[in-house]
Parts: structure tokens; sequence; C-alpha cells
């Protein structure tokens, strides 16, 4: 079962997407902050991350480049969650190495469409069973 | 006898009646003088001379005895010798003449005496004449004359007045010029002291003056004095007196010299009266710069004043500013995150993802999720509007293309027009914009959404076309249209038209004011809005195709 590593720090928001997910026949994995987060993804090796960008300490941006920094093969992809988006920040999430993104408010119908569709973009990252 | 005394009898005896003696006597006389001296008989003939006349004729004095005048000078000179020779013979009295003669070129003076010699009877018997050179006197007396006709000349023609006054004051001599300076003529001044005319005012520094000079304590004095002129007008004069002493060192007359300085006097008062009058315009004048840096002062203590106050009020606006942007951006976050909860879990809760649900759970659960997206949709526009407002809407202008927005924006309602059987029409073309694609979008899909909700029956169509430098998108229904007295109220904020269909259809009231100040202030354009009630309604938006980036 493939792995997604969710790194939100909105218990509620957390509950949501991991209905969508769980929905999709994916495994949920979690972390609250953006460090936790980091050491999470190269540990834990997931299949997908999704990066809230509103995290408490290191922002996902900021995360997102620190483990793009560390991969040595292959990339995971990043997917960004993002608040009511400003279009500026779409180039930074972009840049920082993200795949890229989906806006909140998150709809439970669609967002495992979203989701699939970047990865169909992306293709599979190599972690993850 | 012895020899002495018969020299002394000789001598006594010869003195005066010796006709021997008195003849040696004359003869030494007439060598003696230093004048030419003859002696002619009745008919001027020479009889004798001396010496020095002798020399002159360049013969001995026995010599000219029996020659004429003839002999030696030429005929009309020695005829008027003979002529005057003959007249003091006939007169009996002598004369006396000084005439001029030319000899070698050179103009020489001689004065002649002539006087008749008689004998004891009476009867003249010749002439005895003498003469000498006077040349060198008449010289001497054409110098003084030339002399003085040159002084007199100097002192009458002087351009200020001159004048000897005698020591007691009295005029002696005046020149014509002074005689102007004080207004009276020659004869008058013949009569007059200069004290009789000078003012009474400097008459005694005159007089101090005068005195000190005839003391010689002083050699000359110069003063600025006035006279008295005949009319009794005054003339202010610049006087220098000197005073001319005999050889003994007594004192003779006074010279003086006055030149006429009213018109200097004139100006100088002029001057100082200007000089007064400057002065005080001065004092006024820095009277009056005082004043106006006073108030200049004060103008800036003012300036200064109100430069903090602007400051002050300056700081706090901004202050304000930062906390309202903080509210906005804090609102913005806060007020969606539960949303999130309400929008997303009522739906989960609907799709049974959390366990089955009967058909009237469903039907609430789907109304919580309705209703939470109408509240964040009233909460995106407010945060929206309130960002305008506020000059703080974030824009974003970038390249894109017009139809694949349109299509994207017709793609989101897509489902729900099916749903409602509406038909869609899309008339475009590919158009490279430059403009803000997010807010035109958030625009076309406010009017489409409108525009569907607002159709019963028909269709929406979507058209654009190029004007220039503009392009014009119009979204066009077959809807319940706008009735005429409420296009007024079309574009303002809050405001929902009466229609049946206020109460199924949800809307916020916010709608088309956002989306009008989004396309007046984001998209440099404008909205506008055509409709016939019952018929349908056409709202055009009308942007420019590249905005300038400023």
């Amino acid at each position: 079962m493939k792995t997604v590593l969710v790194i939100e720090d909105n218990a509620e928001n957390l509950l949501l997407i991991t209905y969508a997910l769980k929905r999709g026949g994916y495994q949920v994995i979690s972390a609250g902050t953006g460090e936790d987060g980091v050491v999470m993804a190269l540990k834990e090796r997931p299949f997908l991350i999704l990066m809230d960008i509103n995290l408490p300490g290191i922002d996902g941006i900021e995360a997102t480049r620190r483990i793009r920094a560390s991969e040595i093969d292959g990339q995971i992809p990043i997917i960004a969650i993002t608040s009511y988006a400003m279009l500026g920040d779409r180039e930074k999430i972009l840049e920082a190495g993200c795949n890229g993104y989906f806006e909140k408010p998150i709809n439970p119908d669609t967002i495992l469409e979203q989701i699939l569709a970047i990865v169909a973009q992306y293709g599979l990252g190599k972690g993850g069973s | 006898m012895t020899a002495d005394t018969q020299h002394n009898v000789a001598g006594e005896r010869g003195r005066r009646d010796d006709n021997h003696v008195q003849n040696l006597c004359s003869r030494a006389l007439l060598e003696t003088l230093p004048h030419k001296m003859f002696y002619k008989d009745r008919d001027s003939v020479y009889v004798y001379c001396n010496s020095l006349f002798a020399r002159d004729l360049k013969i001995t004095p026995d010599e000219i005895t029996g020659t004429t005048d003839f002999d030696y000078f030429p005929a009309d000179l020695a005829e008027k010798y003979r002529a005057d020779d003959q007249k003091v013979m006939e007169t009996g009295t002598s004369i006396f003449v000084e005439e001029e003669y030319r000899q070698e070129g050179i103009s020489l003076w001689v004065a002649t005496a002539k006087g008749p010699v008689r004998d004891e009877q009476g009867v003249t018997i010749g002439i005895i004449g003498i003469f000498w050179d006077i040349t060198e006197k008449k010289r001497a007396e054409e110098a003084l004359l030339e002399s003085e006709e040159r002084f007199r000349l100097a002192f009458e023609q002087a351009a200020v007045g001159m004048a000897f006054v005698a020591l007691d004051g009295k005029w002696l001599s005046v020149n014509q010029k002074l005689c102007d300076i004080v207004g009276y003529s020659k004869a008058e001044l013949m009569d007059l002291t200069f004290q009789d005319i000078t003012h009474p005012a400097d008459l005694e520094t005159d007089l101090g003056l005068v005195r000190q000079v005839l003391n010689d304590e002083i050699k000359t004095y110069t003063l600025e004095k006035r006279y008295l002129q005949k009319d009794h007008s005054v003339v202010w004069v610049n006087l220098t007196v000197s005073l001319l002493r005999w050889p003994s060192g007594e004192p003779k007359y006074f010279i003086s010299v006055i030149e006429d300085i009213s018109r200097r006097i004139v100006a100088e008062d002029k001057l100082q009266h200007t000089f007064k009058e400057m002065e005080s315009t001065i004092a006024a004048r820095t009277a009056e710069i005082k004043k106006n840096q006073l108030a200049l002062v004060n103008v800036l203590e003012d300036m200064t004043m109100n430069k903090k106050e602007l400051e002050t009020a300056n700081e706090r606006l901004k202050e304000m500013d930062r906390l309202k942007s903080i509210f906005i951006a804090s609102m913005s976050h806060e007020l969606r995150t539960p949303l999130n909860s309400v929008i997303g879990f009522s739906k989960v809760l609907a799709n049974e993802w959390a366990g089955a649900v009967n058909d009237e759970q469903k039907k609430l659960l789907l109304t919580i999720f309705r209703s939470g997206n109408h509240l964040l949709h009233l909460i995106n526009d407010v945060i929206d509007i309130s960002k305008i407002e506020s000059g703080k809407l974030d824009t974003f202008v970038e390249d894109f293309d017009l139809q694949e927005l349109i299509l994207e924006a017709v793609d989101n309602i897509k489902k729900d027009m099916q749903d409602k059987r509406l038909a869609i029409t899309v008339e475009t073309r590919p158009l490279p914009m430059h403009s803000d694609r997010r807010r035109l979008l958030q625009c076309l899909l406010n009017l489409l959404s409108n525009a569907l909700k607002f159709t019963i029956a028909g269709g929406i169509t979507i058209t654009m076309s190029r004007v220039g430098e503009q392009v014009e998108i119009s979204v066009i229904d077959t809807g319940i249209g706008i009735k005429a007295e409420d296009m007024p109220r079309l574009f303002g904020s809050f405001v929902r038209l009466d229609s049946p269909l206020r109460s199924s259809v949800p809307g916020t009231g916010l709608g088309l004011y956002l989306t009008r100040k989004l396309a007046r202030e984001t998209l440099v354009g404008d909205l506008t809005a055509d409709s016939t009630h019952g018929v349908g309604s056409r709202f055009t938006l009308k942007i420019p195709v590249e905005i300038q980036n400023t």
C-alpha cells in the first residue's frame, strides 16, 4: 500500500485529508511541524508528500527546500496545500521544489482527483512500497 | 711874496669871475657828463661838441667845427634837426623830446634836450643840445606796461571774484566777477567796505581772522561766509584773504579771492536732506523687515508644529494601515479555517465515508455543505472588497490567452448548466493578453454564475471582440432580466434586487459590486450592463488587452 506523508499542523484539516486519502486506498502518516516532516520524509520515503505551506516553525516552502536538498536518488512528489493563494506565492512554491499545489478549502470530492492528476504528471516516487 | 701866497691869490682870483677857469670848467663838465653834447650857431652849423658825440660821428671834437647835420645824417633826418633848431631859436624856448631811431635794424630811443644860447643883449646866438640813449628806459617802460596790462586782464577776466581791500575794509579795486557775485556794481562797491555787505552771522569770524593776519599770527585764511546782495538775498562764498606788506613789513592792503559756492551749498543741503530722508526710510524699512522677520519666525514655528502634528498623524495612519493589513490577513485566515471543517466534513458524511447515512441525514448534511460554501463565498467577497477599499488587493499581471481563460470559466459551470438544461454558446478566438488572469477569471465566474442563477430557460452566450487597444467580453443570458428602475442600484453593495428567484437563489449582494470594482481597478477597464425585463441581460467587460506595468 502506498504511503502518503501529510505535513499539516491543523488537526481538522489532517482528518479531512485522511478521509479522502483512505478513500483512495492510501496509507497516511503525518507530521505536525516542518522539521518533523523533513525527518519523516527522509526516513519513511513515502510515495507522495502533501505539504501545508502555513506551518509553525519553518514553513512548508523551507521544509520542501530541505527535503529536496537531502534527496540523493530521485524526488518524492510534493504537493503544496495553500490558502486562498497569493499568486506571488505560486512561483515560490514551485521554485522551492513542489510539483504542484491545491487551494484550501479542501473539497473532499475533488481532492483525490487533483492529487492523482498531479501524481500522473510526475510519475511515482522511488520511495514507499 | 712866496710861491704859496701867489698860488692862493691865484686860486682865489680864479674862482668865479675868471673866464678862463669858467671855460675850463664848462669844458670839463661837457666831457664828464655821460650825455652827448653839441653847440651849433644860428645857421645850425656845428661849432663844437664833446668827445662822446664826436666818437659817435667817428671824428674828433675839433673836426666837427664848420660841419652840419647834412654831413653826417640822411637828408630827411638832417632837415628835421635843422627844423628843430630853428624852432628853438625862433621861440626862444628849449625843447625836450624822446624819439625812436632805427640803427642797423635795431630800434633805439634817444632823449634830446635843445636850448637857445643868448648873449648879454639877449640875442640868440646859437643852440646847445644834449642827448642820450634811453632805449633801456623805454624798454623797461614797455615791459612794465605790458605787465600791468597782463595783470589787469587776469584780474578782470578771472573766473573768481578778486579784490584789493584797504586795511579798513574799503573796496579798493574789484573785478567784474566779484561784482556779479556780491550783487553790487563797481561804483557802488567803491563806497562800501566788506563789512557793509557781510552777513551779520559771519562778520565776527571774518574780522577775527583779519586781525590774526594783521598781527601776523597767520599769513592767509580761507573762510566760507555769506554776503548779502543788494536785494538782500544771501550768497555763500569761499573767501581767501592774504595781506600785502610794504618792504618795511607794514601792512599795505588785502588781496581777496572769492568763489561763489552757492550751488555747492544748495547741493550739500539737498544731500543732507536726502541723507536724513534715507536714514528715516532705512529705519522704517528695517523696522518693517524686523516685523516681517518676526512674522516669519512665527509662521515657521507654526509650520514646525503643524509638521509635527502631521508626522504624528501620519504615524498613526501608518499604524492603522498596518493593523488593517494584519486584520485582513488574519481574518482571511481565521474566518476560512473553520469553514474547511464545515464544508469538508459535511461532505465526508454525506458521501458516507464515515459510515452509512439515510436520505434525510444526507439532505441535512448537504444543506450544511451548501451553507458552508455560501459562507465561504461571502467571506471571500468581503475580504476582497476590504482589500480593494484599502488598496491592498493583490494583483498579478501575466501573459495568458483569453480564449483559454473563457473556456476554463465555462468549464466551471458546465455541470450546473447541464443540470438546468441550459445551452452554452461560446464565440471566442485566441487572443494573447497581459493582465491579471486570476481576477479576470473571478469576474467571468461571477458573471456566469449570475447568468446561471437568473436564467430558467434558454441559454448563455459568451462573446469576445477586440476594439482597438481593448477587448469586450460579453455574457448574454435569456434570463429574467432587470427592471429599468433597478438598473441604477445594480452595482451597489449589498443590493439584491427583488425577483421571484430571490429567496431560492443564494446571493450575497456583493457579486456585481465586487466584479465592477475588480473590472475598474484591477483590470483597468469597466463593467456595464443592459437588460430587458423578462427577456434577458447582457453584461459586458471592457478591459485593455495589455495593462501597462507601473
